[in-house]
């Protein structure tokens, strides 16, 4: 589920929609949960669904490690990739603002942590500062420290900011998350003492 | 799923989307049907969800007479309602285009024939609006709406029907399509306004 303080905006016919932010999300806010109305489809079941889903199922899916395809139920599937990216996934089903985002402002992430594979790519239009223009899924060879940097100060901010959608994910998958990118998890009790 | 030649578009801030042809759609297609991608939420179900999720599903599903929420998967959860709709309801689990819908036309539907929970306010301006859409109306509505669908109908066999393969159902449509069934009626799957409030309600 999607930061509820979000709308779906038209934005061009090339780009189409994409999710803006209607108050401010600061750093550090959980901006998406992975929740039980998202579809997760195997390959083998994307492969026997009609033509008619292909176009849908490329658009609103990303990519599970394990190479799954997870639909995406509501306005979350809209959001658009930047290669300057003011949220970012982790590998525990939450994606978590790094930059404030002002009120307007859109939501976005990097396409290549979203588990595209080798092959898969396609042009960028962002033209953020340091826009890679063509993104391919070996991006993240060269990234991935880089962005695991920006989610760990995000993720550092996470007790310091309100969180709607904190109550979706469970303890133990946010301590892990924590773990990982070397936040400590206690900071989450540092406003009790 | 909802007929693939519609596209979303902004309508105004007060009505938000909607969904609009991008080619013409024939009068007796199938715009919408129930698909497997669709979620169906059994009331057990929906009670699984946090708080946060029952406004939403209230917003954007419609109940079936088992008290089930319909949630589409797809920008069929954003068709509007009119009093003078381009669609109606066909059954729990189709709608049918009752006239020719332009391309650039919006899809519509009557929200009175989903079994709604709670009664809406309407202002969507045709002349037969009824200033209101309410769990009952199938009760004032329904002969009409029958005879609208039955004059629809009649053309459905004679034009595309590229939602045919995707039902979940696919037999229900081909059984009428080959007169093996009748037409259902609206008061068989409208329920009255106090029975959709007790089986369809969503968790507070």
């Amino acid at each position: 589920m999607i930061h509820p303080d979000t709308v779906l905006q038209f934005i061009s016919p090339e780009i189409g929609y994409g999710v803006f932010a209607t108050r401010e999300i600061p750093m550090g806010t959980v901006t998406w949960v992975h929740d039980s109305l998202d579809q997760i489809l195997t390959p083998a079941q994307v492969q026997r669904m009609p033509e008619i889903y292909a176009d849908p199922l490329t658009r609103y899916t990303y990519r599970t490690p394990e190479g799954n395809y997870v639909l995406l139920w509501d306005l979350a599937r809209f959001m658009n990739h930047s290669c300057s990216p003011n949220c970012m996934g982790t590998h525990y089903g939450f994606e978590i603002a790094v930059k404030d985002i002002p009120s307007g402002g859109e939501l976005t992430v990097d396409y290549v942590t979203l588990y595209m594979t080798p092959e898969e790519s396609f042009d960028c239009y962002c033209r953020s500062p340091g826009c890679r223009w063509h993104i391919t899924g070996d991006d993240m060879e060269a990234l991935g420290d880089q962005w695991a940097g920006v989610t760990e100060a995000g993720l550092l901010r996470i007790w310091e900011v309100e969180q709607p959608l904190l109550h979706l994910l469970n303890d133990a998958t946010l301590q892990r998350a924590c773990e990982e990118h070397g936040v400590p998890y206690q900071l989450r009790f540092r406003k009790l003492f | 799923m909802i007929h693939p030649d519609t596209e979303l578009r902004f309508v105004s801030p007060a009505i938000g989307f909607g969904v609009f042809a991008t080619r013409l759609i024939p009068k007796g297609t199938i715009t919408w049907g129930l698909c497997h991608l669709d979620h169906v939420l059994s009331p057990a179900r929906r009670l699984e969800f946090p708080a946060a999720y029952a406004d939403i599903i209230l917003t954007y599903s419609y109940m079936t007479t088992r008290g089930e929420a319909i949630l589409c998967w797809d920008i069929g959860r954003y068709v509007n309602h009119s009093c003078d709709p381009s669609s109606l309801s066909l059954s729990e689990e189709m709608e049918i285009a009752v006239r020719d819908i332009l391309p650039g036309e919006q899809l519509t539907d009557d929200y009175g024939m989903l079994n709604i929970v709670v009664a809406l306010q309407c202002r969507c301006g045709a002349p037969n609006c009824r200033g209101g859409v309410r769990g009952d109306d199938v009760r004032r509505m329904g002969a009409e709406w029958e005879a609208r669908i039955r004059d629809a109908f009649a053309h459905a066999p004679r034009v595309p029907q590229p939602l045919l393969p995707l039902l979940r159902r696919p037999e229900a449509l081909r059984d009428l399509l080959e007169g093996r069934a009748a037409l259902p009626r609206p008061a068989s799957f409208c329920a009255s306004a106090t029975a959709a409030a007790g089986m369809g309600s969503a968790p507070a």
